[in-house]
């Protein structure tokens, strides 16, 4: 460690990451500088290279990922990236971000695009490979360098992608050091990472306390936490097409999507259909004395936090440590929940294919289960509906506090967008002001764009022509000022 | 628009609210809520159980500041935790979530 002489006498102590940080951002600094003369055509084609040779590459980063990390389905990990190149450039191809972006002759303003500068992106391990692709193309295609912080749990993965899509946007014209990434993953990195000056924003992708040291660090954040998805099954929902969707949803990668349903809601009436279907698709429902056990490995009791060793496994995998036999073959295991909260342990986000079950006496009863799960622990992320009522649609729609509210979807596919919907396809889900985001969108090239507006001169007419000494006239009300302000007009 | 009644077993004062508890409709409730509960409060239990109040909002379809004013007063009066507002419709018990009154309140 370094000493250092601050402004007021006092020294204060410089780590090595604090040194080395610097040294980086220094770099993508200099890479912002060159990146903010590229023009649309030269920025488009780093973005489609950098797109293909994640593409190219998707099946060996999958592998590596999987293997890495012991998480999720290699199969579906394949996907994710598919996902992350090919879908994410079909979004963005074609979307102007630099330059003139649009002008109006009529209001006379003109829209010009300007980078944000170095963006520092954090990683998860639930879904390395594919965020850090997306995350990469996101950056580039709006003419922004990109830092990236790997998973301590999946660095090899994380840095093999990025360097590969370095290569590609190196052969494809783009600045040096456009892409970089940490040596290594320490707290005290990615702290000395978020804390510099020079980052414009930070994509703070994770669990909920390094979002939070993201937000706390004083530079911009668009930071995506837990997410806590209650799925309502109404009544007029078509069942085996419902309950299909579902474990299609939960059982991809293994639940590793912050966006996977986390609890089913139904009405009394309705519970034993909701039941048999799940247990004719294979889902079990777990007895009392193995809801407790699957509790037990599933949170951390005192922390409410999920235990990382169930995450992204298998229901086999969790059987055992649970020390629990449900049937072979099973594919969701379910638990009755009585309650929401601290001391209902499967009430919170668990990725992984384990699934909390609420019967409510009537559809007030389980609208209201559903807003107690939405605030307990996924405020702005997603929630889901199986229904073919139009009434309780909206109402659902407007009771949830979610930015994205999925209608006979699966939530996984669905809230991640460009599957089963057009939601923009994205691996930073905005969870607006209620998981502390500027926005409810699915994260994009254009979020990273600073749009300044060019404004030409247009009179106000009815400004100009009002006699505005009547302003100071305290007789005259809003309906009288109204009138003369808007006569003729 | 107000009933109410204690049931001296469980130590409960039950408010039964009903309407659209506006400003205007929800103010001149106020003082009627303080004064119930002055009489009970002033009084030894009858039983060895906290008092609480429940707030019964099964005829409720709005609410107003004034009447989370008086939620308010009253979870100051009672001892944490003991005011209940039970039946709320799912708009109502959005309305308590986004006022951040759940600390100083159970809703059922």
């Amino acid at each position: 460690m370094d000493k250092t002489l601050q402004y007021n006498g006092t020294e204060s102590i410089i780590t090595k990451e604090q040194i080395q940080a610097k040294q980086i951002l220094a770099k993508a600094t200099i890479a912002a500088g060159i990146f903010n003369q590229y023009d649309q055509e030269r920025t488009d084609r780093i973005a489609e290279a950098v797109a293909r040779a994640g593409f190219n590459n998707r099946v060996q980063l999958a592998k590596m990922a999987r293997e890495e990390t012991k998480l999720g389905v290699c199969e579906h990990k394949v996907l994710k990236n598919v996902l992350a190149t090919q879908l994410v450039f079909e979004n963005i191809k074609n979307e102007k971000t630099v330059g003139i972006l649009s002008h109006d002759e009529k209001s006379g303003i003109t829209e010009i695009a300007q980078p944000l500068g170095p963006i520092f992106a954090i990683i998860p391990v639930t879904n390395p490979t594919s965020t850090v692709m997306f995350k990469i193309l996101i950056a580039l295609k709006s003419r922004n360098p990109i830092i990236i912080s790997p998973p301590r749990k999946a660095m090899r993965c994380t840095i093999e992608a990025a360097r590969l899509c370095y290569q590609a946007a190196l052969e494809a014209d783009a600045p040096e050091d456009c892409i970089q990434w940490l040596p290594e993953s320490s707290r005290e990195w990615t702290n000395a990472m978020m804390s510099q000056p020079g980052i414009a924003l930070i994509l703070a992708t994770g669990g909920a306390s390094m979002v939070r040291a993201a937000y706390s660090s004083g530079t911009p954040a668009i930071g995506v936490g837990p997410g806590n998805v209650p799925i309502f099954i109404d009544k007029s929902a078509d069942l085996p097409f419902a309950i299909s969707n579902i474990i299609l949803s939960k059982t991809f990668d293994n639940g590793t999507v912050c966006a996977s349903e986390q609890a089913i809601i139904v009405e009394q009436s309705f519970a034993p259909q909701v039941r048999a279907e799940f247990e004719k698709q294979n889902c079990y429902f777990l007895n009392a004395e193995e809801i407790r056990k699957v509790e037990m490995i599933a949170v951390d009791k005192n922390s409410g936090v999920m235990n990382s060793a169930i995450v992204g496994q298998p229901v086999e995998a969790i059987a055992e440590l649970a020390g629990i036999n449900p049937p072979a073959g099973t594919k969701i295991m379910i638990a009755d929940q009585k309650g929401v909260g601290r001391e209902y342990p499967l009430s919170g986000e668990i990725l992984a294919p384990i699934l909390a079950f609420y019967t409510c006496a009537d559809l007030d009863e389980a609208l209201k289960t559903c807003i107690d799960l939405n605030y307990f622990a996924g405020i702005g992320h997603t929630a889901g509906i199986y229904a073919n009522n139009e009434d309780v649609i909206e109402n659902f729609g407007n009771l949830m506090n979610a930015g994205r509210v999925l209608v006979n979807t699966p939530s996984s596919q669905g809230a991640v967008g460009g599957v089963f919907n057009t939601l923009l396809t994205s691996f930073t889900l905005g969870c607006g002001a209620g998981g502390k985001n500027i926005t409810t969108e699915n994260i994009s090239a254009k979020h990273l764009v600073n749009i300044k507006r060019v404004c030409r001169y247009r009179a106000n007419e009815r400004w100009n022509r009002f006699q505005q000494a009547k302003y100071q006239d305290e007789k005259l009300s809003w309906d009288d000022i109204l009138q003369e302000f808007n006569k003729n007009y | 628009m107000l009933e109410n009644k204690h049931d001296q077993e469980t130590n409960t004062l039950t408010f039964v609210f009903s309407g659209h508890l506006d400003s205007a409709r929800s103010a001149p409730l106020a003082p009627l809520v303080e004064s119930e509960i002055k009489k009970h409060t002033g009084q030894a239990p009858s039983v060895d159980k906290p008092f609480e109040v429940v707030f019964d909002l099964k005829e409720v379809d709005f609410i107003s500041s004034a009447f989370i004013r008086i939620c308010i007063m009253t979870a100051a009066v009672v001892k944490s935790g003991n005011l209940i507002l039970k039946n709320a419709c799912p708009f109502i018990k959005k309305t308590i979530k986004i006022s951040g009154l759940e600390s100083q309140l159970k809703i059922l």
